[in-house]
């Protein structure tokens, strides 16, 4: 009695040594990502504001790259009029609304969130959840099913009854043979 | 154990997905081709604010200053095939159609090329080559390569833009400006 | 010559594959054994000719010989000997050859693995759809996508454009991308064909996966490496330190390897519970569909991409293989949702099953992001007539959180036991992995990293490398050396190959320093801890191209980028150079070169941490397909009790039996 008292002691202790050391884990990687992000603080310059923009908007000429990467001459032209307007102060969406107006809908490499494009945001988190939930009703299901109808399980047809019963009868006739 | 549900499950799922696919296939089998495809122009329709730009020759141009003409902006680049080949087409239109149009060519990239190119074959009309003025140019018009010719009619007007030298012919351009 | 060798080939090939899959249906209809051997010996006529006729067209490349519209068009006697060999596959007609190749070759190994079983109607239905498809690719060569034209009059005496793209010349691994890719997809047609055969002959117990379980590892294997080689290949030519470029022809490679990928991990699940039955068909089949999608999309037009063949007639015929394809696995799968019913229940969402199936869900997510991303512009211009774009930030903001939640799944499914695990069984193995993920964000931190999604990725990295590593560890200590091969244990290495290509790409792109700067000559200025100076311009002559290269010195490494102008297209294609080591890599572009108007060079330079570990991690991927193919000698012993820790012994392999 003694012995099993102290190892539900000595399991007790253990479990909470290790409740302490996933505590304590949490606690360091908390505050790294904290001083991760924190630090990171600061308004993006100048020149990371251009970049950003460049890498936004569609270079015309190519497909699919944006002004930033390629180095055609209207994608250079382009990246010197960004840095020249914003030099001038405009803010980033008047910016890219400069050259929706120009090029159209479709210089902008990130679809709108608005109106009929924005779908192509939300569809893809709608379908996710609706997945999520029906995988998560089809585990409630397996759950019920094995829970109440243990017995279903273990239902057989009558023709393998029978395959038993005569395999039964017939070994059983073999033990007694012996 | 229901022998149905299940069968029946599937063979729904599968009509369902049937018919998505057919939808998905009918949807890419119409579907235009986009290669080559040019960004959608917002600028044709429009009258953009005429601005001052200085030529090779060091003189001041302005489309403004050419109200009542069929205005043509070329954009040339010195190692670009097709503005090459339609280059000697628009010299011709040139020489047929004084007054009633006026040319003014841009160079798309490395100015100092074009201008060579313009000394040894010929397109009597103000050229635009230093970086400054080419890029809005460039930017007013909504360039997207080489080679493109945007029409302006005598009111201003951005009336067409012609992308690529396919069909720019003499011919063509007077048939399409009503210039025969 | 080399054209009546090349249409010989092909017809062949063709008339080989409809006489033997006629063979073979006939043999299973009239139940006639020995048709059946005769059908699966034809398949050997199939590769004779596909190879008669490939080697054809690379005589007729090496020879130069101009006759053949393709080498005119696609070939240029000033290509060396490598690209020349590569020109086979670089436009439309070479690459469908190349394809009818390797699906040749797979359908002679297939009928050569299965020659004593080819009496067996799931093998002869195995080899009929496979045979089918070689129909479908060998007729595409006899009409549109013929390689052996000979109309181009009079004959010219050299190559037309200037040889193939040269995008396409400029580097050594469009030699290896092309076919190693194509082994990959081709490659999943073996799965699928036995699924085929499954679904036909109602035989859908677990034995065809069994059958097929190595050739789609390996399929998948040669996806996966063929797809890091396009990466590592555009991130060498590029110029901007970018490697993945969310194109739909990448994406459309993407597609494929995302549904293989779920496929070889539910199909563990159907192994051992017999479940999933439906769903594995599904994604085996889809999986091929989609690679025929993939390969339409290249070829169509449909989709605007750097990397799309000019467009062709076969567009509408691949569209319409792809919808028979459909229609027949649908259909097939909708018939025999009787004989799918499975008896198993899934007792636990935590447990190896539930992770199996949460891993399934996130691939799901995954390639429906991408497939409605390549598709949306096509919807939107179809309902409104205007075009959108869907690119880059779109791509990279979706598949982000996917990226991450697999990064954990890759943490804690390795422990989870089959059918249960309680909190207190994962708290327990857990933790060792999960200090490991602590470290490694604090070395981050203390590194100086900062910013939420990297330092994300390093805890979960670091986390799944931990749990992948136990696994190994424990392998190991109970059977030495054989701790490494088996399923179980190859899959780890080959987790730990993926999450070191996860890492290596949120540092590559969260940490990416790039700079635009015009130098003077001899101008010396300091970027990103390293100081680079602009010494001069050489100029030279290699075959086909002059070359106009800077010389840049950085920290005492000379590097040169380059731009290369290939003489008869005109065509200017800017050679970067790079020098890469572990820790970061340092990649310089030639953005403008001095001339008449300025003497200053603008140079454009990117630095990027971790890049040499994406091409480690996929070294390392691949060995751990190798190794994982591999069986383990020790078979399982006995029952298992619930919460065993997880088994490194490969399962005893089950005799293939009807339903």
């Amino acid at each position: 009695m003694t012995s099993s008292k102290a190892t539900t002691k000595s399991v007790g202790l253990a479990s909470q040594w290790r409740w302490l050391s996933w505590a304590l884990l949490a606690v360091v990687i908390a505050s790294s990502l904290l001083i991760g992000v924190v630090d990171n603080e600061g308004s993006l310059s100048d020149a990371q504001r251009s970049a950003d923009i460049a890498s936004s908007i569609r270079c015309p000429q190519c497909t699919g790259q944006s002004v930033a990467e390629s180095d055609v001459a209207i994608a250079r032209t382009i990246r010197a009029d960004i840095a020249r307007r914003i030099d001038g102060g405009e803010s980033d969406e008047q910016i890219r609304s400069y050259y929706v107006g120009i090029y159209g809908e479709s210089i902008l490499l990130r679809p709108s969130g608005n109106g009929l494009v924005g779908l192509v945001w939300i569809v893809p988190v709608v379908a996710a959840a609706l997945a999520t939930t029906l995988l998560g009703f089809a585990f409630m299901r397996w759950r019920s099913q094995l829970a109440t109808s243990t017995d279903s399980l273990t239902d057989v047809s009558e023709a393998d009854q029978a395959l038993v019963d005569a395999a039964r009868s017939s070994s059983s006739r073999s033990v007694t043979d012996q | 154990m229901a022998d149905s549900g299940p069968n029946r499950s599937v063979l729904w799922a599968a009509v369902v997905i049937g018919a998505l696919m057919i939808g998905f296939i009918v949807l890419l089998a119409t579907s235009e081709s986009q290669q080559g495809a040019i960004i959608a122009d917002r600028v044709v329709g429009t009258v953009p604010e005429p601005f001052e730009a200085t030529t090779v020759g060091n003189q001041a141009f302005s489309t403004g200053d050419h109200r009542g003409q069929w205005v043509l902006v070329n954009f040339f680049a010195e190692w670009c095939i097709g503005c090459r080949v339609e280059h000697p087409e628009l010299v011709e239109f040139n020489r047929r159609n004084q007054p009633e149009v006026q040319l003014v060519s841009v160079a798309y990239d490395d100015g100092a090329s074009v201008e060579q190119y313009f000394r040894e074959n010929g397109g009597d009309w103000p050229l635009i080559a230093n970086d400054k003025d080419a890029s809005t140019f460039a930017l007013t018009y909504g360039v997207t390569g080489v080679p493109e010719t945007i029409i302006i009619d005598p009111a201003g007007r951005v009336a067409a833009k012609l992308i690529g030298s396919n069909g720019v012919t003499a011919e063509a351009l007077e048939e399409a400006l009503g210039l025969q | 010559m080399n054209v009546i060798l090349g249409d010989a080939g092909i017809v062949l090939a063709l008339a080989a594959s409809l006489v033997a899959a006629l063979t073979l249906v006939i043999g299973i209809r009239s139940d006639n054994k020995q048709l059946l051997r005769v059908g699966a010996k034809l398949t050997g006529g199939v590769f004779i000719g596909a190879a008669v006729s490939f080697i054809a067209l690379e005589r007729a490349l090496i020879t130069r010989d101009f006759a053949v519209d393709f080498v005119a068009i696609n070939g240029t006697t000033t290509t060396a000997l490598p690209f020349t060999i590569s020109t086979a596959w670089s436009a439309l007609e070479g690459s469908i050859l190349l394809w009818g190749l390797v699906l040749a070759g797979y359908l002679v190994l297939i009928a050569w693995k299965f020659r004593d079983r080819v009496e067996d109607p799931l093998v002869a239905w195995a080899l009929i759809t496979m045979l089918a498809v070689c129909v479908f690719f060998f007729g595409l060569m006899t009409g549109p996508a013929d390689p052996f034209q000979s109309t181009i009059t009079p004959t010219p005496v050299e190559g037309l454009n200037g040889g193939p793209n040269p995008l396409l010349q400029n580097h050594m691994l469009m030699a290896f991308h092309p076919p190693v890719l194509y082994l990959g997809f081709v490659g999943f047609t073996v799965p699928f064909a036995f699924a085929i055969a499954a679904l036909v002959t109602g035989r859908l117990g677990e034995g065809w996966l069994i059958e097929t379980r190595r050739w789609s590892l390996f399929a998948w294997a040669f996806l996966s490496v063929g797809i890091l080689l396009g990466a590592w290949w555009s991130y060498d030519v590029l110029g901007w330190g970018g490697y993945w470029g969310w194109d739909p022809v990448e994406n459309a490679s993407l597609l494929p390897w995302l549904t293989g990928t779920a496929f070889i991990h539910s199909v563990m699940v159907q192994e051992r519970r017999g479940m999933l039955r439906v769903w594995n068909l599904s994604l085996v089949c889809g999986t091929f569909a989609l690679t025929i999608l993939g390969t339409f999309f290249t070829r169509s037009g449909v989709v605007e991409s750097v990397h799309a063949f000019s467009e062709s007639g076969i567009g509408p015929l691949l569209l319409g293989f792809f919808a028979v394809i459909t229609v027949v696995a649908v259909g097939l799968i909708g018939w025999r949702g009787d004989r799918l019913r499975s008896p198993g229940r899934i007792d636990s969402p935590l447990s190896r099953e539930g992770a199996f199936l949460a891993n399934n869900l996130l691939f799901a997510i995954f390639a429906f992001v991408l497939l409605l991303g390549m598709v949306f512009p096509l919807i939107i211009e179809a309902v409104r007539d205007d075009r959108i774009t869907v690119g880059v930030p779109y791509f990279e903001r979706m598949t982000m959180p996917v990226g991450m939640l697999l990064l954990l799944l890759m943490a804690v499914a390795p422990v989870l036991p089959w059918r249960k695990a309680s909190g207190e069984l994962l708290r327990h193995r857990l933790q060792w992995p999960a200090w490991m993920g602590g470290l490694a964000v604090v070395l981050a931190v203390l590194v100086g990293a900062r910013g939420f999604t990297p330092l994300l990725a390093f805890v979960l990295g670091g986390f799944a490398g931990g749990s992948a590593l136990r696994q190994l560890v424990l392998a190991t200590r109970r059977n030495g050396w054989r701790g490494f091969v088996g399923r179980t244990n190859g899959g780890m290495i080959v987790h730990l190959g993926v999450i070191i290509i996860g890492v290596a790409l949120a540092a590559s792109n969260s940490y990416e320093q790039r700079v635009e700067f015009a130098f003077e000559p001899g101008q010396t200025i300091d970027y990103a801890d390293q100081s680079f100076t602009f010494e001069g311009m050489r100029q030279f002559s290699e075959p086909g191209r002059q070359v106009l290269e800077a010389v840049v010195m950085v920290d005492g490494v000379e590097l040169n980028p380059a731009v290369r102008r290939y003489i008869v297209s005109g065509q200017a294609i800017g050679s970067p150079d790079t020098q890469s080591t572990l820790g970061r890599n340092v990649q310089l572009a030639l953005s403008q070169a001095p001339n008449e108007n300025s003497d200053k060079a603008v140079i454009r330079i990117t630095v990027q941490p971790l890049i040499t570990w994406l091409w480690i991690g996929g070294v390392i991927l691949a060995v751990g397909t190798f190794l994982s193919a591999f069986p383990s000698r020790l078979h399982r012993r006995g029952t298992e009790p619930v919460s065993a820790p997880a088994s490194t012994d490969e399962p005893v392999e089950r005799v293939p039996s009807p339903v």
